[in-house]
Order: structure tokens, then C-alpha cells, then sequence
């Protein structure tokens, strides 16, 4: 079992004096458009190399997913940059 | 025959007065004006530029958005604060760029992205642009580090510890 901090459930936000114009969308953020036969443990160890960090992308993605246990083909995911 | 060529010599004399006058005048001509000389573009000014002045920590900001007290030391459940003042060179100027903050956690030696957050700014004269994290359970304890970049170089670094 692996001793590594947790901090997916990390939450942040930005505001400003100045006039925010848009996302610079994280550096390092990717997307991944979910094919069939897909499942979140997959696309983590895909990108992290460990499929029990989908909770990572099941949170960033919590706009769009109820569940992570129902990712649809098409589905465009966030996928944060991995440490 | 005599009387018949006075009209043709003055005929002449005319056209060659007229040829004379005309030729003259021609040479009156004022010289062209040199070619309108295009004014010379004014220099163009220096692109205003946005630049970072300083990076505060903190856990509580104020109405001004600056932390209300630096810290460098937090509790687990603290939010913390990077607050991110910020100048453009012309005070007139609005400079677009890309403000954003990557927080790190001292795992053993190795940096864990703790988290990134990026935003498209315009940056207008001075202001101060707010990174927030928390964690609901808390952070574990231990080195934090927040790299601070505009237009994706990091400008200021700051350390700090969860205890």
C-alpha cells in the first residue's frame, strides 16, 4: 500500500482585482475523449501509470460525471497533469 | 505678291513668339516639390508589459484582495493563499497574459503536484490576482512550494510548511 499523499481532493480558485478573460486550463492538463470499452481505471493508468488514480480524473471531471463507474463514449475528460 | 508674304512673316513671328513664351514658361515651372516627404513614423512605443511585483501568503485575505497576514507556516485545514501583485509598465496600458500558480508538496525529495491553476489575465496598472487551496481532510504536514508564472516563466517561488 503505497504511503503517497492524496491530493485529489484538492480545491482551488482564483479571483482577481484584474479582469479574468479566460482559463489558461492548468498547464499540463490534457484531454481525453472516452472511446468504448473504456473505464476511468483504465484512462488513469494510461496517464498515471496507476489505475487507482481515477478518482483524480473523476474529480476533475465532476461536471460531467455523476458517477465514475458511467464514463460514455465521446465524453471529452480533463485529465490533470500528473505529478 | 510683295504685300501677300507681311501676313505669312508675321504669321511666323507669332508662332515663333508663342514657341519662346511657351518654352519660357516651362522653364518658369516651379520645381516639383520634393516628393511629399511621408512624415516619418513616430517611434513606435514600447510594448507595455506586465510583470510580477511580489507573491504574499497567507490564510485569510482581505476586501483589497493582499493577505491579510504573511505567513509562511500553516494548520492542515488552513486555505491558503497565494496573493499575486501584479504592474504593467504603462500604468494606460491593458496587458493581456497568463497568470498562473503550480503548488508542490516535498514527498520524500520528490515534488508532488499538489495542484496548477492558470487564468488569462488583462492586467491593467497594479492589481492582485488570488491563487486559493484548501483541502477538505487537510494537507499532510510537511515542505509546500508555490511557483508563480507569467506567460509560462516562472517568475517567483515561495516556500512554505503545513504543521
Amino acid at each position: 500500500m503505497s504511503n503517497e499523499p492524496d491530493f485529489s481532493n484538492v480545491q482551488s480558485s482564483v479571483t482577481s482585482t484584474e479582469q479574468i478573460t479566460g482559463d489558461g486550463g492548468g498547464t499540463g492538463e490534457q484531454s481525453y475523449t472516452v472511446k468504448s470499452g473504456d473505464t476511468l481505471s483504465a484512462i488513469a493508468k494510461q496517464f498515471y501509470g496507476h489505475a487507482n488514480k481515477y478518482n483524480v480524473i473523476f474529480e476533475a471531471n465532476r461536471d460531467i460525471l455523476d458517477d465514475p463507474d458511467k464514463i460514455k463514449p465521446g465524453q471529452v475528460l480533463k485529465i490533470p497533469a500528473a505529478e | 505678291m510683295k504685300q501677300n508674304r507681311l501676313p505669312l512673316i508675321l504669321t511666323s513671328a507669332l508662332i515663333a513668339s508663342v514657341a519662346i513664351v511657351g518654352c519660357k514658361k516651362k522653364e518658369e515651372t516651379p520645381p516639383a516639390p520634393a516628393a511629399t516627404s511621408t512624415p516619418a513614423p513616430a517611434p513606435a512605443p514600447a510594448a507595455a508589459t506586465a510583470s510580477v511585483a511580489s507573491v504574499d501568503l497567507g490564510s485569510a485575505v482581505g476586501a483589497d484582495f493582499k493577505v491579510s497576514a504573511p505567513a509562511t507556516t500553516f494548520k492542515p485545514k488552513d486555505s491558503i493563499y497565494a496573493a499575486v501583485s501584479t504592474t504593467t509598465s504603462d500604468p494606460a496600458a491593458t496587458v493581456p497574459g497568463k497568470l498562473s500558480a503550480k503548488w508542490t508538496y516535498d514527498h520524500n525529495g520528490t515534488p508532488m503536484t499538489v495542484n496548477e491553476e492558470a487564468k488569462e489575465v488583462s492586467f491593467t496598472s497594479t492589481g492582485v490576482t488570488d491563487f486559493k487551496i484548501s483541502k477538505p481532510d487537510g494537507f499532510p504536514t510537511g515542505k509546500y512550494k508555490v511557483e508563480v508564472s507569467l506567460d509560462g516563466a516562472v517568475v517567483q517561488t515561495k516556500e512554505f510548511e503545513v504543521k
